[in-house]
């Protein structure tokens, strides 16, 4: 059991407030005179032992015990008592609150969703919080918020409960919890809070610092919903994939609408068996660009409504344009075999889809030339990144491959043992593998003494280098050298989006290829974000939450299409786990609430007000009869 | 006085009543002068006890000749003695009596006893005790129905309203009254004082003790609560009591063992007790109480 504790102990003091109070009940008490035949009877009455008693003598005076009473309750209310709920009080809580996409789950019809239950559980304890006891409140989604700092203001932290919505993305908690580690910085946390359905991922790799309160949200969903959603090229056409998840328990027939627009091009109607995902797929013209918009439809109520439409923009087909100067004939010869490509510098006209791009799909550079535009993937033969020349030198004679990369894309296949390299790329002073590391590339082949392959590949931009170049090589008349020509092409149509792809997940989104130093507004239905291109043409940092869609809009106008959708399998599967994963310890979900320090100035008060009913009561009693 | 009436205390009918009734007391505490009352050794009355052998110095005029005549030895008559008997009316004038009825009730009561007493020829004493500053008022010795008029006017003068208590009283009284018989207290016995003690002053005076106590219903329940400053109608003293209301359970209980302390005390004086209520009529008391337990018969 553990004694109440006081937040104000200090209005113990008005307790002095009973000395005059029992000065003024003596001196105000003005008793009825009644006069009696005779006192002999009442003295032997007063004499009694039994009126002498204790009890009795509280009796007599039961007015003035009643007005004590009466303080006391009101002293002690203001002392703010309270039942601390654990051995040690909170003074900071954070409450970490789950507002992924499952967190919209309704899981009754007509009910609320669980992050409205959430909520209900938060504003309990905002409800009870005690004038020292301070909380903050953050938002975990795929990212965390902190709404507000660590505050006593219980207005505050409504308003920020209430403004939380959930987000069509997947929940990290570890963001959450290192936001709360930070917040320890400043304030000391015995326990955090954190309030979700369990759809999170069961093992963290966070090292808790404080302990760690799971309050679980009992959840019992039944939900399907599209988890993939691509395209793969097939000719002219596009062969468009869908595929279908569930709840454990979700079962029966839906249909799978496809549209382009207000077009209906595709429907489909499936039988899902519970915890078997089925993939269907349609086939459509690739010969124009195409707004893709996948929709299910049940029959039986679905719990999460968000993940039932998906979208994926499909670009025009066209061949892949590959930029390779005339200097490199050995790559263009074996280019010019390759079906579907467009070789540029071309004696001939460009055909008119692509004669207008801005960005080739791969270019192939001879040295530190760069190609005359941005380029998705690029291949520099012969060239060391300008960040490593001071750790990498070309020196002169013969290099041999000591080791490559056999799963690398561009080396698959390809042979390099035996190949006689005329240039010796090695290591300066201490640089090592390290070194090239840090630079952002991975060695994929490499002599004795240096490099001799780099990569680097981000996000929608392959920067491949050859550090030696392949004229000064036997490279060119091996079996290996049209392999990693071809290699080289698949990563460009792949990277082009001509070949296969994917519909936008919820979350940051991928970088995507604009023009160098150019603005760009993410405009959607909640509003617009902006960023500027990198100087490489990059354009990233756009953070989506919602699905639907949206416009890439540049300065200069131009206009670009974005479909996002949800597309997680863990969020569409609802999947509770009811035990987080750290590194040293388990949590499992709580079984009740956190309980919070229990106050009790309202029973106080309570308790005064019911005195002073039956000091009223007693005042008032019937007159009496004068003998 | 209307109707005919002979005192405002009583009804022609209860005084009718009332002189068909005598005193039934429990030892017979007489007088030598000649009474009323039959004295338990031979007397000169005429009712006709025994005989016995003539000795000489006799009176020869209670010598039964007709026996003499046939038996040829002297016999004398035998009568029962008869003494007189006095009774002793006390009524307790004090300020605790001036409330309800309870000095009506006296005053009327102490009428029924004396015309008991003196329509049997008894000599009947009336003492009123009323304040120690001063004399006990009182009518002595009226008896037979010439005593009627000055008792009644005696009674109907008096009037409550004194600091002396009842055993103060009885003490003035038995420093003027002299002679054996039946002394009858009508008080309501609420005195601090040893009524034990008066009793024994009564006893050993000859008198045989009645005590009647009167009480009223607001005495017997009192009506009151909350705090109280209660004042003695007769000292003036003070006694503040909180929550009487709490206390009228214990209140009551020092009321029954009050009269049982005194009805204890006149069992063992050989006296009678009786407790009645203010409000009840004479004529119920005489026939419900008095008569029913006794008193008169």
């Amino acid at each position: 059991m553990s004694w109440p504790g006081f937040t104000s102990l200090g209005a113990g003091w008005l307790l002095l407030l009973a000395v005059p109070l029992v000065a003024l009940y003596f001196l105000k008490l003005k008793r009825p005179q009644v006069r009696v035949p005779s006192l002999v009877l009442w003295q032997q009455v007063i004499s009694d032992q039994r009126v002498n008693s204790p009890f009795q003598r509280f009796r007599r005076n039961l007015l003035l015990w009643l007005q004590l009473l009466l303080l006391l309750a009101l002293v002690l209310g203001a002392m703010q008592p309270f039942i601390p709920s654990t051995e040690t009080r909170l003074k900071n809580l954070p409450v970490l609150i789950d507002c992924s996409a499952s967190m919209g789950s309704v899981d009754l019809a007509g009910g609320g969703n669980r992050l409205d239950e959430a909520k209900q559980r938060v504003k309990k304890l905002i409800e009870q919080l005690l004038p020292d006891q301070r909380m903050a409140i953050v938002e975990v989604t795929n990212t965390a918020r902190r709404l507000t700092d660590f505050t006593d203001n219980k207005r505050d932290l409504l308003a920020k409960l209430e403004s939380l919505q959930v987000r069509d993305v997947p929940s990290k908690l570890d963001d959450g919890l290192r936001m709360a580690q930070a917040m320890a910085r400043t304030a000391r946390i015995e326990r955090v809070l954190f309030v979700s359905d369990g759809n999170v991922p069961p093992q963290i790799d966070f090292e808790l610092p404080y302990r760690l309160s799971f309050d679980q949200i009992v959840t019992k969903g039944n939900n399907l919903g599209i988890t993939e959603f691509n395209a793969r090229r097939n000719g002219s056409r596009w062969n468009v994939f869908v595929r279908i998840d569930g709840s454990e328990s979700a079962s029966g027939l839906c249909d799978v609408l496809l549209t382009d627009g207000p077009e209906i091009i595709g429907r489909e109607t499936v039988t899902i068996s519970p915890g078997v995902s089925e993939r269907i797929e349609f086939e459509i013209d690739g010969t124009r660009p195409a707004s893709l918009e996948a929709t299910l439809v049940r029959q039986e109520p679905d719990s999460l409504a968000v993940d039932n439409t998906a979208r994926l923009e499909l670009a025009q087909q066209r061949p892949l344009v590959v930029y390779c100067p005339s200097a490199l004939a050995t790559y263009r010869q074996v280019l010019a075999i390759l079906p579907t490509l467009v070789i540029v510098p071309t004696a001939g006209a460009l055909p008119p889809e692509v004669a207008e791009l801005k960005t080739y799909d791969l270019a192939i550079v001879s040295g530190d030339d760069e190609p005359p535009r941005p380029a998705k993937v690029t291949l520099h033969v012969g060239s060391v990144p300008a960040e490593l020349k001071s750790s990498i030198e070309v020196a002169s004679g013969v290099a041999e491959v000591a080791d490559w990369s056999r799963v690398a894309g561009l080396l698959q296949h390809v042979q390099l043992l035996d190949v006689a390299i005329s240039e010796n790329p090695q290591y300066i002073g201490e640089a090592s593998e390290k070194t090239v590391e840090e630079a952002g590339y991975t060695v994929w082949a490499t002599t004795a003494k240096g490099p001799l392959v780099l990569a680097r590949e981000r996000d929608d931009q392959y920067d491949y280098r050859l550090l030696f170049h392949t004229d000064r090589s036997t490279l060119p008349y091996r079996v290996g050298f049209p392999i990693l020509v071809a290699n080289l092409v698949q990563a460009a149509w792949q990277q082009s989006g001509l070949e296969e792809l994917r519909a936008l997940g919820t979350g940051v989104l991928p970088a995507m290829t604009g023009i160098p130093d150019e603005r760009y507004q993410l405009i959607g239905e909640e509003g617009s974000q902006e960023a500027t291109a990198e100087a490489d043409g990059r354009v990233a940092g756009f953070a989506v939450y919602r699905s639907g869609n949206y416009r890439l809009v540049s300065g200069t106008g131009d206009e670009r299409k974005l479909g996002v959708s949800l597309l997680n399998l863990q969020e569409t599967s609802l999947k509770s786990t009811s035990e987080l994963g750290f590194q040293e310890v388990n949590i499992a979900a709580d079984d009740k609430q956190l309980p919070a320090d229990f106050p009790l100035w309202t029973y106080l008060v309570i308790v005064a007000l019911g005195v002073m009913l039956v000091e009223w009561w007693f005042f008032n009693r019937p007159p009496m009869q004068v003998i | 006085m209307a109707g005919g009436q002979l005192t405002s205390l009583l009804s022609n009918q209860m005084l009718a009543r009332a002189e068909r009734l005598r005193l039934q007391t429990k030892r017979r505490l007489t007088n030598r002068s000649r009474g009323e009352h039959l004295a338990g050794k031979g007397g000169t009355s005429t009712e006709f006890n025994d005989f016995r052998d003539y000795v000489p110095g006799d009176d020869m005029r209670y010598v039964d000749w007709n026996i003499f005549a046939r038996l040829g030895r002297p016999y004398v008559r035998q009568y029962r003695l008869e003494e007189e008997s006095y009774v002793v009316i006390i009524v307790d004038g004090s300020s605790s009596m001036d409330f309800g009825e309870k000095f009506t009730r006296a005053k009327e009561l102490a009428a029924l006893f004396a015309i008991t007493g003196m329509v049997n020829q008894e000599p009947v004493s009336l003492y009123h005790g009323k304040s120690m500053s001063v004399p006990v008022e009182s009518l002595r010795k009226a008896s037979g129905r010439v005593g009627y008029r000055p008792v009644f006017q005696f009674l109907e003068g008096l009037a409550a309203g004194g600091e002396a208590t009842i055993e103060e009283a009885v003490r003035a009284v038995l420093k003027r009254h002299r002679g054996r018989g039946l002394a009858i207290v009508l008080s309501d016995f609420l005195t601090a004082g040893p009524i034990d003690r008066m009793l024994n002053e009564l006893y050993e005076a000859g008198l045989e003790p009645w005590c009647v106590q009167i009480l009223s219903a607001a005495e017997r329940n009192p009506d009151v609560t909350g705090d109280l400053r209660l004042i003695d109608s007769e000292q003036g003293h003070n006694l503040d009591v909180s929550s009487v209301g709490d206390l009228l359970g214990i209140y009551r209980e020092h009321l029954v063992r009050l009269e049982e302390h005194i009805a204890s005390l006149c069992r063992q004086r050989a006296g009678r007790y009786i407790s009645i209520e203010a409000e009840r009529p004479v004529e119920e008391l005489l026939t419900s109480s008095l008569i029913k337990q006794g008193w008169l018969s």
